[in-house]
């Protein structure tokens, strides 16, 4: 199924876009998707669907957009 | 007042927000650009957000203050983008009757907004960069 996802800080620069459509396997939870597309890591990240932060085992729908959010560091 | 911004703050805009007859005190915080990390020079920073998730975070911000500070005016403002050394990445302004509680609001405003907002900082060094995390 197909997620748009969103990178933001380390994780977008090491892609290279912001954002992008990524296809997953039915049933991947979101720590998952997070190791498909980096497979040898790229830190701590917390997790949001729709915008809202879900726990790293849960399960995205097509559709969905998933964010991945390093460690935050504002103020 | 509750806004990411993508230029340089106008801080008396945000104390301007927060200012009333009904105010016995304004306390205005900046957050700003330090020159140092662990001992390594920081030349400058550069500051990325969610925009539309951290207003929503400010505002559920704004409202916990309300609750725990009633008559608190408030106004916070987080920039992105470069910010120098010097120059304020966050501004919080309050405004209450009595200066207890705006000691209190203020504090309890950038403890909680460097916890929740979905923002992230840059070091810039001499030689390199990092990103770094609040610490929890």
């Amino acid at each position: 199924m197909r997620l748009s996802v969103r990178y933001f800080a380390v994780l977008r620069e090491r892609k290279g876009v912001a954002s992008e459509f990524v296809e997953v396997a039915d049933g991947a939870t979101v720590a998952e998707v997070y190791s498909q597309l980096f497979p040898t890591g790229a830190g701590p990240v917390a997790y949001a669907l729709n915008q809202a932060t879900v726990p790293a085992d849960a399960v995205p729908r097509a559709g969905d957009e998933l964010a991945l959010l390093p460690p935050v560091g504002g103020g | 007042m509750l806004r990411i911004v993508a230029d340089a703050i106008d801080v008396a805009a945000v104390r301007a927000a927060v200012s009333h007859p009904d105010c016995g005190a304004i306390l205005v915080f900046e957050g700003v650009g330090r020159n140092r990390f662990g001992g390594r020079p920081v030349v400058g920073l550069e500051y990325e957000a969610w925009p539309e998730v951290a207003e929503a975070e400010l505002r559920k911000i704004a409202a916990e203050v309300e609750a725990r500070w009633p008559e608190t005016r408030l106004a916070i403002v987080h920039r992105t983008g470069p910010v120098a050394i010097g120059e304020p990445s966050v501004v919080i302004a309050v405004g209450t009757p009595h200066r207890d509680a705006a000691y209190a609001a203020s504090r309890f405003a950038i403890d909680t907004l460097k916890e929740r907002l979905p923002i992230w900082k840059k070091e810039l060094y001499e030689d390199g960069a990092a990103w770094i995390a609040n610490k929890p």
